[in-house]
């Protein structure tokens, strides 16, 4: 990050939930432009060219979804959308449509931040650092080009499909990635629906990786959503 | 009519059924028959009548209409038989016998007829008085809730108010705010609790079963709970054998999270929690997995076992920690997946809470396995 202050938009139509976000994310030394509703929204990511965009499902004008596919047609900047509890479809379209990740009312200060640390940090990493060779998230080191996975300084052996679906999770360590996004980079477009491939596979992974399989510190469930690769932001 | 249903309720109940009463009536006319003819002899027909009404009337209000009406004409013709001369044949010789034969047909239908109608509306009356009873559950429901609501946000706003004070110092702003998040988050799961109950008892929640591993929405339930867990003793032992169990991944771990949290509750701060799952075979063969949550807080007490399940419920002694909704929300999820949850009291104190799940259905194959790379 060479900007010391990134610009973030955020399309909410709340006053009082934008008047909470403006204080934590200015507090945090983030600069704000808000926009009230959808059209304002697109309006604004068009002149401001903001480097994050959060934006609230629950629009009185045009549907966030809609927002979030307007965005993509063009912008590149991360889009956090914001929903409330049971909307897990919004959010699952939301994310396939091109949003990079969401956070669930109520949320806490530490949540919201962190999410868009990590969005800011995907955005931000340059080609060469994208292509590092190895990838390390906490006690978990991964050598992209020799494929030797390591936990705790321990070689672990994975099959080519656990291998795959590690790489891409480490890849977008932090991010919330959909069964259908899995699926779809790992097995191939022909079983985007074959969700019973991914969660088996998840489990042989949490065996191989995780010091209790029930309690996992990096393969974390997003129940009806996709799964996480948790990374301390 | 009180005193009727009292008095219905009072007859032994042999058994249930629409065939229970055809084999009861011919019985009963069979036990008048013999108890007239030990008691009174072939004399007095007037007595034996009444026996015969007696039975009929019995038969009427165990079994209804139908049987009572066997019961008659079994009655009549037996009353015939045994007690009008010539004796043992169906001849008669009198013919004014055969307007007795009338008026005891006669008698037995009004009869009938009419048990059936103060039936019918006993029936009625149980009903209204269930539907007061919905209605004054709803009330208690509506003031239990506002209550609970009240208080959070009377200590929301009190808090909030106190911080906008001059001269408070960090100490006590920090303590403050604390309260603050604290009492949100109480409201915030009452919501939540409310709006799963209300959507679970009006059917509008699509229970969305894809076959999946137990372990992981046990992981995320935990998950979600790492923070309140911690500082608590927790073992963890899933069978190695577990199938996949086809369940709605979002609800079981609601109904997990709802498990944990009155365990959280209801058990002393630092004390052991212990999380098991099995595959089982239910009383009819039919597979299954059982995963048990297991405290050693104070139990459940006597006869309590299947009311803390009901909705607002709660355990004396734990005033004030929410609506008595989670464990009913828990049950309402386990039936929506076909299964049970019940609780029980541990050997060397401490309950267990155990959910089970049908494991119905062909579950998916995977066709493309591959091997570990050398």
């Amino acid at each position: 990050m060479t900007d010391p202050s990134p610009q973030l938009l955020v399309i909410e139509d709340d006053s009082q939930m934008r008047k909470f976000l403006r204080a934590s994310l200015a507090s945090q030394g983030y600069r704000v432009v808000e926009a009230l509703n959808g059209s304002e929204g697109l309006a604004h990511a068009a002149t401001y060219n903001p480097e994050l965009i959060l934006l609230d499902l629950g629009l009185p004008d045009i549907d966030g979804l809609e927002v979030t596919k307007r965005l993509r047609e063009w912008a590149t900047a991360p889009i956090i959308v914001i929903s409330a509890r049971g909307q897990e479809d919004d959010k699952i379209n939301a994310l396939d449509a091109g949003a990079d990740d969401y956070l669930t009312k109520p949320f806490g200060t530490g949540e919201l931040l962190a999410r868009i640390r990590v969005a800011l940090r995907h955005a931000a990493r340059s080609g060469a650092e994208r292509n590092a060779p190895t990838i390390t998230v906490g006690e978990l080191s991964v050598d992209l080009d020799k494929r030797i996975v390591h936990v705790a300084g321990k070689e672990v052996h994975l099959t080519p499909t656990e291998y795959k679906l590690l790489a891409l999770l480490l890849k977008h360590a932090g991010k919330v990635l959909t069964h259908r996004q899995l699926l779809k980079e790992v097995w191939g477009p022909g079983y985007a629906n074959n969700t019973q491939y991914l969660r088996v596979y998840m489990v042989q992974l949490r065996h191989k990786l995780e010091v209790d399989a029930a309690r996992p510190r990096y393969l974390l469930t997003e129940p009806g959503v996709g799964y996480r690769l948790k990374c301390d932001t | 009519m009180l005193a009727k249903r009292a008095f219905t309720r009072w007859l032994p109940r042999w058994a249930g059924g629409a065939a229970s009463g055809y084999v009861a009536a011919p019985l009963s006319t069979l036990l008048a028959t013999a108890g007239s003819w030990l008691a009174f002899g072939p004399r007095q027909l007037a007595d034996a009548v009444m026996v015969y009404l007696l039975s009929i009337v019995l038969v009427s209000l165990r079994f209804g209409y139908g049987p009572s009406l066997l019961a008659a004409v079994l009655s009549v013709l037996a009353f015939d038989f045994f007690f009008i001369p010539p004796l043992l044949t169906f001849a008669v010789q009198d013919l004014s016998h055969v307007v007795t034969f009338g008026v005891m047909l006669f008698v037995a239908l009004v009869i009938s007829g009419l048990n059936q109608r103060v039936l019918a509306q006993a029936e009625a009356a149980t009903r209204a008085q269930l539907q007061v009873e919905t209605e004054q559950m709803r009330s208690s429901l509506l003031s239990s809730v506002s209550h609970d609501l009240r208080t959070p946000l009377a200590v929301v706003t009190g808090a909030a108010s106190a911080l906008l004070q001059d001269g408070v110092d960090a100490a006590t702003r920090r303590e403050l705010s604390e309260t603050i998040l604290q009492e949100a988050r109480r409201l915030e799961r009452l919501l939540r609790n409310l709006l799963d109950m209300t959507r679970l008892e009006a059917g509008a929640v699509v229970v969305k079963k894809e076959w999946q591993p137990l372990e992981e929405v046990v992981g995320s339930a935990l998950n979600r709970l790492e923070e309140a867990l911690a500082g608590r003793p927790l073992s963890i032992a899933l069978a190695s054998d577990l199938p996949l169990v086809p369940l709605d991944a979002v609800l079981i771990q609601q109904l997990l999270i709802n498990l944990l949290e009155n365990a959280l509750k209801y058990t002393p701060a630092g004390s052991p929690l212990e999380i098991r799952a099995s595959a089982v075979k239910a009383s009819d063969g039919a597979p299954g997995v059982e995963l048990a949550l297991a405290d050693r807080g104070p139990g459940i007490p006597a006869g309590q076992e299947l009311r803390i399940f009901d909705k607002f419920q709660r355990l004396s002694g734990a005033e004030g920690v929410g609506v008595g909704l989670g464990l009913a929300i828990c049950k309402a999820i386990a039936v929506a997946h076909g299964g049970t949850i019940s609780v029980r009291n541990r050997a060397g104190g401490g309950a267990e809470f155990r959910l089970t799940l049908p494991v119905t259905g062909k579950p998916p194959t995977l066709e493309v396995m591959d091997r570990t790379l050398p």
